[in-house]
């Protein structure tokens, strides 16, 4: 059974580009909800994650994640099940 | 739900062949073991690197995966407004909206403001096993069905189950996601789950209903009894959080802080067993001994969860030792269980094996200060 999920980005001249989510969740403190995701290509050995801020009912819009503690947060979640390289 | 016939072949060897149940029970368990060791892929222990300097710009559009894509974030009344049984469903959403995070309820609101109902008859369900279904519902056509004879008085508990269902459901890529059930439509039709969701949607149920009104079926009683016992190990508000969200991963990642991958699969396994075959008609001696053999793995193995949670807890720090005593001495006098079913006695779980997981698990020597605990509590325990 393949479980992955996918996120899909659509940029103005119409290419797509495919992400596999990793988690997803949404945080009391912030009252946000986190998307992390990966192109599951590498930089030194390492696989690429990218996380932004999603807002369930606006198709259009994806932000960036702003503060170390989201950050850190993030990172927290996603030790989990994954070891984290050199940042 | 329609009765669920995945577990034919294990029936036929029990009659052709006359084995050991138990062995019975161990070739299923390897359908069970592959298919969460699929559900929890991502646990990769695989390097990373956060790329905190991507900013995806230039977005004309994002498509999220199905379980995060809220189409809706509020209940639309007047697409409901058609709806056969509106008070009830009225009643349901008020309840949902009161007693539940909105940030969990993407799929309620995704279902509901496009949900359809119809009335047919379970004509081979009716044939197979001892009650009638009063309804179902199917994530992929967001459609409950409701048997067309239901009497007045049944309507509002059997929607309001069906209604828990459509609340935490999603379909995607040919699989029906549902609460803590998932059935894979596309590979000739396997399930996992049932027992752990249709126990969770029942309890939830009967949470929300007058419990007066209870829905008879014997296999929701025994699942109802199971869950609150599960529910005890995981939390009840990361639960409600799981169900709704329709994450059976997440639940069996709970369930691994406490134990094996090997023990998860097993009790699912036999919470499923058990709840498809306690209703079916004419089961032989093999199938009521493999039921005999499901539960006390069950019910074993939520003990031994449970009391390992509690030893964490103490090692932690966030319980002493006395407070340790006290909470498994309180379990080992109340959690005994058994259940008398259609005129066959089983045995769920006794104090003895109690006593003997909570020796393994945390010594001698603790077991002793239980007994204590426990002899001045209730004077009479150890007769």
């Amino acid at each position: 059974m393949d479980n992955k999920e996918v996120l899909k980005i659509e940029d103005n001249n119409g290419n797509i580009t495919e992400y596999e989510v990793l988690l997803a969740f949404y945080w009391f403190k912030t009252k946000k909800y986190y998307i992390v995701y990966t192109d599951n290509l590498e930089t030194d050995g390492a696989l690429n994650v990218y996380a932004s801020i999603y807002y369930p009912n606006d198709k259009t819009r994806l932000d960036s994640i702003e503060t170390e503690e989201e950050w850190n947060e993030i990172e927290a979640r996603l030790n989990d099940d994954y070891e984290r390289g050199d940042n | 739900m329609d009765a669920n016939m995945y577990d034919a072949s294990a029936e036929l060897l029990s009659s052709l062949m006359k084995v050991d149940p138990t062995l019975l029970v161990n070739i299923m368990m390897p359908i069970v073991v592959l298919n969460i060791s699929s559900i929890i892929a991502s646990k990769k222990y695989v390097k990373y690197k956060l790329q905190k300097d991507f900013k995806p710009t230039d977005i004309s559009k994002i498509a999220l995966p199905p379980k995060l894509d809220q189409k809706y974030s509020e209940v639309d009344i007047e697409k409901l407004v058609e709806f056969e049984y509106l008070e009830i469903l009225i009643s349901f959403v008020n309840y949902i909206e009161e007693n539940f995070s909105n940030c969990d309820l993407t799929n309620f609101y995704n279902n509901i403001n496009e949900l359809k109902t119809k009335e047919k008859e379970f004509i081979l369900t009716e044939l197979l096993t001892i009650k009638t279904p009063g309804g179902t519902y199917k994530p992929k056509s967001n459609v409950i069905s409701l048997h067309k004879d239901l009497s007045f008085e049944s309507i509002n508990p059997i929607l309001f189950h069906e209604l828990f269902h459509m609340a935490s459901s999603v379909y995607d890529n040919g699989i029906s996601y549902i609460g803590f059930s998932q059935k894979n439509h596309k590979e000739g039709t396997w399930s996992i789950g049932d027992g752990i969701n249709e126990g969770y949607t029942e309890l939830l149920r009967r949470r929300a209903c007058d419990e007066k009104k209870e829905l008879t079926k014997i296999n929701y009683d025994v699942s109802v009894e199971i869950v609150k016992r599960l529910e005890e190990i995981v939390g009840k508000d990361r639960m409600q959080q799981l169900y709704f969200k329709a994450d059976l991963p997440g639940l069996i990642k709970e369930l691994e802080k406490y134990s094996t991958e090997d023990e998860i699969a097993q009790f699912i396994s036999g919470t499923d067993f058990i709840y498809n075959k306690l209703e079916f008609r004419n089961i032989d001696d093999n199938i009521i001994e493999m039921i005999r053999e499901s539960f006390k793995n069950v019910y074993e193995y939520m003990f031994k969860a449970l009391v390992r949670k509690e030893k964490l807890n103490y090692e932690d720090g966030l319980i002493d030792e006395k407070e340790l005593v006290k909470i498994i001495a309180d379990k080992v006098m109340k959690y005994e269980k058994d259940h008398y079913i259609d005129y066959k006695y089983y045995i769920c779980i006794t104090r003895d094996t109690m006593k003997e997981i909570v020796k393994s698990t945390l010594g001698e020597d603790f077991m002793k200060k239980v007994n204590e605990e426990n002899e001045n509590s209730y004077p009479f325990w150890g007769i």
